[in-house]
């Protein structure tokens, strides 16, 4: 008997069985025409997108007619020119491709907030657990293929349990599905060996080999293939297969909207516009609600009738999606507007949405915090952005630059030791002096000093001054100074209120 | 009933008295024992508006309500400032004891102190709102009151004696004049405090 067997006095316990997991659903949306429509050529033009390289310009990509006219991508563009006469030819434009995938993903998030973008061509969705909502992965295909019909669009669907597999199969132009990782060997083994995405001197290597398609590359020993081709090729194959983790990052650019309202007729009534306003408001917070973000500033442009513009700016400081609370807020910002002219036209811009961080509201209480920030959004608001700030300290040993006004609630505090005033004036107040004594109302007593305060050489606004604290009857505790820069120069700083 | 007509102390209890309509310490703690002992509240009303006349500015009325801030920073409520004449200046209410955090300056034209005020009393996060408005109106004063009640936040009105206010319905109403000592507080209106009276305080 096996020694281990006899120590241990209890059976082995049985495997604790895998709880089942919901297997992924990735959904891959490949447009091959992407360059194409980006310069927005159609299908049926005798056109071709062209890419430059140090060599000169190649072939990119090829409308259906000029392909049935025998040109293919990656041909030299004077060889395309010479196969074809009156072609046309048009730069490729990276962003406006990058644009329209943006505008897909936006599109796609409706279905899922795991969309990730695969560029050039591809995004990439997790749709496992919308399939529930959706009724099942049937209804929700055929949602997708009804807006991308609808769309004008050319794309290939493929839908595997491997965001890779799903890629790769939809770039090659297959409309697949496949629910479990073990029918994927089957599904992908017709593919050519250039789908994996291997750089052009592997594919040489192996094809060098005699070998074409996966199949054959995975009927190899494995050990030897990552031996003669490099790991890289064993990896991309597991990751097709699902047997190695391949992580992926939904897109989080920031998403931007923007609609406007075209009004029959010019007005400067602002009920009127207020209204109009809220509408775009209406389009901004569905919008919002769908892709699940949150803004933190709108802007409305008002257009007058001679190319002038009113920019209004609406910020806050809790980020929302709650149509009433924007509502509130711009109606407060809009009702001290003063229009100079007529207004033909109203812009809604939001930029840099934010992810929505789902935060529980209490239906019974609210959370102070949140009513606080609301509070003094409504008074930026009403009274403008500067006039609600909170007085912080500097580092300097000059009184008047000894605080700042902030907008931050975050700054810290500094210690301050020094006796000084609750009170500062904005600007110093002469003070006179009569019969050699310093006067305000009455004559002035000093009951603490000098403090000699002498900084500032370094920007023009240097201060050379001995600072009092005097009394009078009839002035309270006062904080005055004497200007050693002057010769008779008494002046009143602050109140000791 | 019979009997507790029959005896004085039952009689007692049965007579309306007027100082006890305000409930006592309900008010924060002013800092200073005489003015607590003559206020009904034994500090300054809590969630009220009081009302400060005072002969010129920087008499000693922020020192007055200092401790009181103190207080109300501690417990993490903020301390607004709507429209003051000066600027509140930052390293002295650090110096004394004051955390910037949650001190908050609002800079309002004269129609719309009233309107922030009121919309700040009803903030819960709010403990002190301090306005020097240049006039107010009864029903103004009023709507103050009313929201300081319902947002348990203390409101304070300062202006100068020669302005012209008529109105008061503040719960508290207090005119401070200068002293030997420091200051003379002298309570011409309270809720539950039947004769006026005069309280030096030591600043």
């Amino acid at each position: 008997m096996h020694p281990a067997t006899q120590l241990s006095p209890l059976p082995a316990a049985a495997p604790a069985p895998e709880a089942p997991r919901q297997t992924a659903c990735w959904v891959a949306l490949d447009f091959p025409l992407l360059a194409l429509e980006a310069v927005s050529i159609q299908a049926t033009d005798r056109a071709v997108v062209s890419e430059s390289y140090r060599r000169g310009a190649v072939v990119y990509q090829v409308s259906d007619l000029a392909r049935s006219m025998g040109i293919s991508p990656g041909l030299d563009i004077n060889a395309a020119m010479a196969v074809c006469i009156g072609l046309n030819i048009y730069p490729r434009d990276t962003r406006a491709e990058y644009q329209r995938l943006q505008k897909c993903k936006r599109w796609a998030s409706r279905f899922t907030p795991m969309v990730c973008l695969e560029p050039p061509t591809t995004v990439l969705l997790e749709v496992a657990a919308s399939l529930k909502l959706f009724g099942g992965l049937e209804a929700l295909c055929e949602q997708l293929h009804h807006d991308l019909n609808r769309s004008g669009q050319r794309y290939f669907l493929a839908v595997t349990p491997t965001p890779a597999a799903s890629a790769v199969l939809a770039r090659a132009g297959r409309e697949v599905r496949i629910m479990g990782k073990a029918d994927l060997r089957t599904g992908l083994a017709e593919l050519p060996l250039t789908s994996l995405g291997l750089t052009a001197d592997t594919v040489h290597n192996i094809k060098a080999v005699g070998i074409d398609s996966l199949y054959e590359l995975w009927r190899l020993p494995r050990h030897d293939t990552a031996r003669r081709f490099g790991p890289e090729v064993i990896r991309r194959i597991d990751c097709l297969l699902g047997a190695c983790p391949d992580p992926r990052r939904a897109d989080s650019s920031p998403l931007d909207f923007r609609c406007r309202h075209d009004l029959q007729e010019g007005t400067g009534d602002m009920t009127l516009l207020l209204s109009v306003a809220r509408s775009l408001l209406a389009r901004l917070v569905k919008f919002l609600r769908r892709v699940d973000a949150v803004a933190k500033e709108i802007y409305i442009a008002l257009y007058h009738d001679e190319r002038s513009v009113t920019h209004i700016k609406v910020g806050t400081r809790l980020p929302t999606h709650s149509l009433h609370q924007w509502g509130r807020l711009l109606s407060e910002h809009m009702q001290g507007y003063r229009l100079q002219a007529p207004v033909v036209r109203i812009d809604l811009l939001s930029e840099r949405l934010l992810p929505n961080d789902a935060v529980t509201l209490d239906l019974y209480c609210g959370d102070p915090a949140r009513d606080w920030a609301r509070s003094l959004d409504e008074l930026e608001a009403r009274l403008g952005k500067n006039c609600v700030w909170m007085p912080k300290l500097t580092a300097d040993h000059r009184p008047e630059y000894a605080w700042h006004r902030s907008n931050h609630d975050h700054a810290g505090d500094l210690p301050s030791r020094a006796q000084r005033p609750l009170w500062l004036l904005s600007k110093p107040q002469p003070l006179r002096c009569r019969a050699g004594r310093i006067w305000r109302t009455g004559p002035l007593h000093l009951i603490a000093g000098p403090e000699r305060i002498e900084s500032g050489w370094w920007d023009d606004r240097e201060c050379c001054r001995d600072y009092y604290t005097a009394t009078s009857t009839q002035d309270g505790r006062l904080w005055i100074f004497q200007d050693l820069k002057q010769k008779h120069g008494w002046y009143l700083h602050g109140l000791f209120g | 009933m019979k009997e507790a007509r029959s005896s004085p102390a039952g009689k007692h209890q049965l007579l309306w008295q007027g100082d006890t309509v305000w409930a006592k310490d309900s008010g924060i703690s002013t800092g200073f024992s005489a003015l607590d002992q003559a206020l009904p509240t034994r500090g300054w009303p809590s969630n009220a508006l009081t009302e400060m006349i005072v002969p010129y500015w920087g008499i000693g009325e922020l020192r007055l309500l200092l401790p009181a801030m103190r207080r109300l920073n501690q417990q993490h409520r903020q301390i607004v400032w709507v429209a003051p004449p000066y600027l509140p200046y930052a390293p002295a209410l650090v110096k004394a004891g004051l955390s910037l955090y949650y001190v908050l300056v609002v800079d309002a034209q004269s129609g719309s102190i009233s309107w922030a005020m009121e919309r700040l009393l009803y903030a819960e996060s709010c403990g002190m709102v301090l306005a020097w408005p240049v006039s107010l109106s009864a029903l103004e004063t009023r709507r103050l009151q009313l929201a300081a009640e319902s947002g348990g936040s203390m409101g304070v009105v300062l202006h100068t004696a020669d302005s012209k206010w008529r109105a008061a319905c503040a719960a508290l109403r207090l005119q401070i004049q200068t002293s030997s000592s420091g200051v003379a507080v002298n309570v011409m209106k309270a809720r539950g405090l039947c004769r006026r009276c005069q309280i030096e305080v030591d600043l």
